[in-house]
């Protein structure tokens, strides 16, 4: 089961387009979409009003909060979920389970009504449940001739919960941190990413906090957005993970030092 | 595991597309090391496109590889090698502005490929999914990931296949883009990533595409992208344009 979400700012607005078939073509329309988000400690889920076709669902993410994520459901599914006071995001049904090519929504940001950017989109429920972290590249989707440049690392925990952990932007050739930031669990957290920080040097890294880096360039109301992969994508044989590990080992190390450096810890 | 291996051989996913049980998406032996994949990575300079390709130095990064450099391969819309650039001195993550004058006056698309070498037996081997910007009237490029593994070769050239990508031997599979397009203009692009030829439908309308060769197709009035053929992978990039605006992202 895949959840969907939106971002915005006070420049950027988005559409969420979320399709009532998979991508073989299969449709099934006794699915709805649900709001949810984490309120007093517990996931608060709601119908979602929104204008429908025959093929989609659109969401006009303006008229929602930040945190709120989206799925696809029946009414007895959600019934159900909410009578059992489970108090986690649950496998609802299979709809959005859809292989090799995951079921995914466009998200379409806008600026001004003028330029407009979007990827297809997915957070699959299986990422929910994981704690880990991130290293991804600065400089790849970033332009540093842009006006402005930002990052939004989105986060959806199974648990109700905003967890605070810490970003940093590391440079991973002279092996220093640039700059710290706080990031939170089942947030779409947003950092400003400053001009002399895209060099072909800089990463960022999450310490504890997995999610998808969504990367946002504006110049002259044009815009891009598109995020990157995890780093275990780059390798393809069985000992990966130990290379992506050994790597992140690396950063932590960095980040050890700063903190020694910084806050004498 | 022996079993495991058997069933991932090469041989054994040829059987399994022609009986298309547990189809193989991808005609390539993970068990092989120093081998570097490249997506096919489309490349625009027609009606003032320029394309910007973003890359990471992985055999740096990850392996402190100080021999590493890259190859990058551009074909035109018909599969035929029209340019070879390498890049000794690396950044960690790069950047290559792909514009008709790097391509020798041409004002076309087509696709490229980059390749990995090395001098060192690295024992993993790595795929670069990348990142393409596209610039459409010297405005701000929007950029897309590669989205299909297509060919790879060995770190030190001894080793190369190309157009790896699986297909159906008798039913026709349906891809339909989960997204609604009611925009003053759509395009897709499409690459045939098979080893042999394959007929596409796009909505209705039929296109025979050589193994490696492009296509650019304008989608007309239609708000859904469904694209039939036997390959088992055949993803579209999605070029959306509203007066001077332009959305690109990989269907």
């Amino acid at each position: 089961m895949n959840f969907f979400f939106g971002i915005k700012n006070n420049l950027i607005s988005s559409n969420i387009t979320i399709p009532r078939f998979q991508n073989n073509g299969y449709h099934n329309e006794k699915y709805s979409v649900y709001d949810a988000m984490p309120k007093d400690g517990k996931w608060s889920i709601n119908k979602t009003i929104c204008q429908s076709d025959k093929n989609f669902f659109y969401i006009d993410f303006s008229k929602f909060d930040k945190k709120q994520i989206f799925f696809l459901a029946t009414e007895l599914q959600v019934n159900n979920f909410i009578m059992s006071k489970q108090n986690i995001l649950s496998n609802l049904n299979n709809f959005t389970n859809t292989s090799p090519i995951e079921f995914r929504s466009n998200l379409r940001i806008s600026i001004n009504k003028k330029g407009f950017s979007s990827y297809q989109s997915e957070y699959p429920i299986e990422m929910t449940r994981k704690k880990g972290s991130i290293l991804s590249p600065l400089s790849s989707l970033l332009n540093s001739n842009s006006e402005q440049n930002l990052l939004f690392f989105k986060n959806i925990y199974f648990e109700p919960i905003f967890e605070k952990s810490k970003l940093y932007i590391v440079d991973m050739l002279n092996r220093k941190i640039i700059d710290e930031f706080e990031v939170s669990t089942n947030e779409t957290n947003e950092i400003e990413i400053k001009k002399e920080f895209i060099k072909d040097s800089n990463y960022f890294f999450t310490e504890k906090t997995l999610g998808i880096p969504l990367f946002v360039s504006i110049k002259n109301d044009h815009l891009s957005f598109e995020h990157t992969h995890p780093p275990h994508l780059y390798l393809l044989n069985h000992n990966r993970f130990n290379k992506v590990s050994e790597l992140k080992q690396e950063v932590r190390n960095i980040i050890n030092l700063y903190n020694k450096e910084t806050n004498g810890i | 595991m022996e079993y495991k291996k058997i069933f991932r051989s090469k041989l054994a996913k040829n059987l399994r597309n022609f009986l298309g049980f547990k189809p193989a998406h991808f005609l390539i032996d993970y068990e092989k090391t120093n081998m570097s994949v490249s997506d096919a990575f489309f490349w625009r300079t027609d009606n003032t496109f320029k394309t910007i390709f973003s890359f990471s130095d992985i055999l740096n990064l990850y392996f402190k590889d100080d021999t590493s450099r890259v190859e990058i391969l551009f074909y035109n819309k018909y599969a035929e090698l029209i340019k070879t650039f390498k890049i000794a001195n690396l950044k960690l993550t790069n950047k290559l502005l792909i514009d008709s004058f790097f391509l020798n006056g041409i004002t076309d698309y087509g696709t490229f490929y980059i390749y990995h070498k090395s001098n060192k037996d690295i024992g993993t081997s790595i795929r670069n999914s990348c990142y393409t910007g596209y610039s459409f009237k010297n405005n701000l490029s929007s950029f897309v990931h590669g989205n299909t593994l297509t060919s790879y070769t060995s770190y030190n050239n001894e080793e190369s296949h190309s157009y790896i990508a699986g297909k159906s031997t008798f039913q026709k599979q349906i891809y339909q883009v989960q997204n609604n397009y009611n925009f003053e203009k759509t395009e897709i692009m499409l690459m045939n990533p098979c080893n042999e030829t394959i007929l596409i439908e796009v909505n209705k309308e039929f296109y025979e595409l050589q193994k490696g060769s492009s296509k650019l197709i304008n989608i007309k009035d239609d708000q859904l992208i469904k694209i039939k053929s036997k390959c088992y992978l055949l993803r579209p990039v999605v070029f959306n344009y509203q007066g001077i605006y332009l959305d690109v992202h990989h269907g």
